[in-house]
């Protein structure tokens, strides 16, 4: 450039100097001529040097031009335009399949009576007179049938008829039908969610990149919902719940309520199938709550396990009279008081406890809040308002509140796990590290929480939730159902909440039937220990193995002469035998 | 001399055309191949999605249960079928000429669940003429019925003895 412009200025320098010598005019003007022919060819040659650089610039590969390897143009990234669901082991719970959906354009339909004849052919599920009144109407645009199978498709596009098209389409699938349809939810035909995990997370199943992974176990899934089915059918019950949960973590493994629905078609089925009891259903929930009462009666200093309560005879409150349904009518321990579920001893000890105690543990133990669970279906717990003297008292015992299933599961999963509540969740979790959790309870408690609740399985009411090799801990419960103001004696609730193995717990399993009848296998009761406790125990039996868990050995190995330890009326006794 | 160069870059004009040419349709060809490919990936891929749900579908706990309930005669593990290392005898507390060795690996501990050597075999040439028309006549649909029967045959072996568990 610099080069160019210097030459330039030399050259009109030469011009003006060889103005003033006296030379012929003629040479003159051909030294002009000349001298700006010259000009111009170097401007000419400098402009032609700047294309060269510029094509060897493009030509010789490297930085802007093209690439030495040719890469394959971007591909669609997703196969289908909403994300899957699946289990904590990868299975596919829900995904999005590609279907052909019909339509056709009537004003292109040559003979509408052909066409219609030929389609309901093919497809029979089409009525011919409302194909008809579709094909000649006038509008440009007519579904004729969403969501065919590639087989359907290959017969109408066989027919070849005018006027008819295929859109490309999803069609949400489940896989595994009703197994999980509560978590699970549905969409509707466009693909919006509706229910469960679907609508909770719309937004992220349909911008999403990879499948969204749940805590969810579809092994134990399968394995709970069928021994809840099962339980559900022996005893007649009106529905049953049931849920597993990792108690260090809150992952729910398992959620299961029953009746239920099949999500690949929704709207079919029992009427009462999309409700579920697990999230959404309240329930007073019995004797489970004796848990929660002595929890806080030992934490908060009230009592030790050597004290006890004179439960020899009903207690009068008001207008109502507390008996107990083991009664054993003398003085209770506190473990007694848990293992035969003693309704007086609990209510005393609540009323020892204090309300205000009652309410700030409960509200802890987020027994007062509704669960903080992904799902859109949560049901608020029934508290009472105002919380007078009876409410403590029949809330020492699971009577007078009402709450989720899975809120009594998390706050039992705090009670073992060393005192810590951890909200329950749906999604998986890291490994490694245990979720932030807030300390509800001393360690000390949760310890001694575990030996009663494996007192209440190994000699009380739990017993038929003792599964051989794992030990359990657990409550039973049974509750009436409240109806019309007042208490339905026949009606009940029965659940069993357990955990295991109570020595380092790491899962709580939860089983409750909504009105079980009692038959001949169980003497005709219907209470949590006969009906709901069996469940729970066959569910552990068959779940231990698949999560790895070895059974246990020493005093509970399942060898011949396991020692079944009988509970003396004193209550430090008792506690020494339950310490293992 | 002006001649001859003429002649020599219409010549290679000519030439570098014919190259230009040449590599144009081989470039289009690629292109077009690119793109089939392109398109087989996606319909691969369609596939793919497709199986997985299939796959899963066909792996659902509930029928694999009743699968295997009705061809493999298999049962959940119980506890007592569990076993650790420490609750083993010690090889010091066997009898001398039962102690595993590498030269007599046919020697197995009964009392360890295994069995002799030339005792499947035979068993196995005992259990063929059970069977006879077997070979040749089975039908692929027939498969898990035969296995079937063998189980219960093989139960009936257990329970009068003659299989040593």
């Amino acid at each position: 450039m610099n080069n160019n412009h210097a030459s330039q200025a030399r050259l009109l320098g030469r011009l003006f100097e060889n103005r003033g010598h006296p030379r012929g005019i003629r040479q003159q003007t051909m030294e002009k001529r000349r001298n700006r022919l010259l000009a111009i060819g170097v401007v000419i040659t400098f402009a032609f040097l700047v294309i060269a650089g510029r094509l060897i610039d493009l030509t010789i590969p490297g930085k802007g031009a093209e690439p030495l390897l040719a890469s394959a143009s971007p591909l669609r990234p997703a196969v289908a335009d909403r994300v899957g669901i699946v289990d904590s082991n990868g299975i596919i719970m829900a995904t999005s399949l590609p279907t052909a959906s019909l339509y056709a354009d009537p004003v292109d339909v040559p003979d509408a009576g052909e066409a219609a004849d030929k389609l309901v052919a093919v497809l029979p599920a089409l009525n011919r007179a409302e194909m008809m009144v579709k094909l000649k109407s006038t509008a440009r645009f007519v579904w004729i049938r969403r969501n065919l199978t590639p087989k359907q498709k290959y017969q109408v596009n066989r027919l070849g008829l005018p006027g008819f098209y295929f859109q490309r389409g999803e069609r949400r699938v489940y896989p595994h039908g009703r197994m999980a349809a509560h978590v699970l939810g549905f969409t509707d035909t466009d693909g919006l969610g509706i229910a469960g995990i679907e609508k909770y997370f719309d937004n992220v199943l349909r911008n999403g990149k990879a499948s969204l992974a749940l805590s969810l176990d579809l092994r134990i899934q399968s394995l709970l919902h069928q021994e809840l089915s099962l339980a559900m059918t022996e005893f007649k019950a009106l529905g049953a719940a049931g849920t597993v949960l990792d108690v260090q973590t809150g992952e729910v493994l398992a959620m299961v309520s029953l009746p239920d629905f099949d999500p690949n078609v929704p709207g079919s089925g029992d009427k009462d199938g999309a409700f579920n009891r697990m999230t959404k259903g309240v329930y007073e929930m019995g004797s489970t709550f004796k848990l929660f009462t002595t929890a806080m009666a030992l934490d908060s200093g009230t009592v030790t396990l050597s004290d006890g309560y004179d439960a020899s005879k009903p207690l009068r409150v008001a207008r109502y009279t507390i008996s107990d349904f083991h009664a054993k009518n003398r003085w209770l321990s506190v473990p007694e008081i848990l293992v035969y579920s003693s309704n007086i001893g609990a209510a005393k000890m609540a009323l020892d406890v204090g309300a205000s105690t009652q309410k700030r543990y409960l509200d802890r133990l987020w027994l007062l809040r509704p669960a903080a669970i992904e799902l859109p279906e949560v049901g608020a717990p029934l508290i009472p308002s105002p919380w007078r003297q009876i409410n403590t008292i029949t809330i020492a015992y699971g009577h007078g509140i009402a709450v989720t299933p899975l809120q009594l599961a998390s706050a039992v999963a705090a009670l073992v796990n060393g005192g810590v509540y951890r909200p329950a969740t749906l999604l998986k979790q890291r490994r490694g590290l245990p979720p932030e959790g807030k300390r509800v309870l001393k360690a000390e408690t949760s310890r001694q929480m575990r030996e009663l609740m494996r007192l209440v399985v190994r000699s009380g009411t739990g017993r038929k939730a003792d599964a051989v090799g794992y030990i359990v801990g657990g409550k039973t419960g049974t509750a009436e159902k409240v109806a019309g103001g007042g208490y339905r004696n026949k009606a009940i609730i029965s659940s069993f909440v357990g955990a295991f193995p109570i020595n380092a717990p790491r899962y709580v399993v939860l089983a409750l039937l909504d009105e079980p009848k009692g038959n001949a296998s169980t003497s005709f009761y219907a209470t949590g220990g006969w009906v709901a406790a069996p469940v729970v125990k066959r569910v552990v039996r068959r779940m231990a193995p698949l999560l790895g868990l070895a059974p246990a050995t020493g005093e509970d190995a399942p060898q011949p002469g396991n020692r079944r330890l009988a509970v003396a009326g004193d209550g430090s006794r008792a506690a020494r035998l339950a310490a293992f | 001399m002006i001649h001859l160069s003429t002649l020599l870059t219409l010549l290679l004009a000519g030439a570098i055309s014919l190259v230009m040419f040449s590599v144009k349709y081989e470039v289009q060809d690629l292109e077009d191949e690119l793109s089939r490919l392109n398109r087989s990936i996606i319909a691969e891929r369609q596939a793919i999605h497709v199986l997985k749900a299939e796959w899963s579908h066909l792996n659902n706990p509930e029928r694999l249960r009743s699968l295997a309930l009705r061809y493999l005669g298999l049962k959940p593990v119980e506890a007592k079928q569990f076993g650790i290392f420490s609750g083993l005898p010690k090889p010091s507390s066997l009898p001398e000429k039962r102690k595993f060795s590498s030269r007599q690996p046919s020697k197995m501990d009964p009392r360890a669940g295994g069995r002799r050597a030339g005792e499947p075999a035979t068993r196995a040439a005992q259990a063929k003429p059970r069977n006879p028309k077997g070979k040749g006549e089975r039908r692929p649909d027939r498969i898990g019925n035969s296995r079937a029967r063998n189980n219960v045959g093989r139960s009936r072996q257990l329970a009068e003895g003659k299989v040593r568990q």
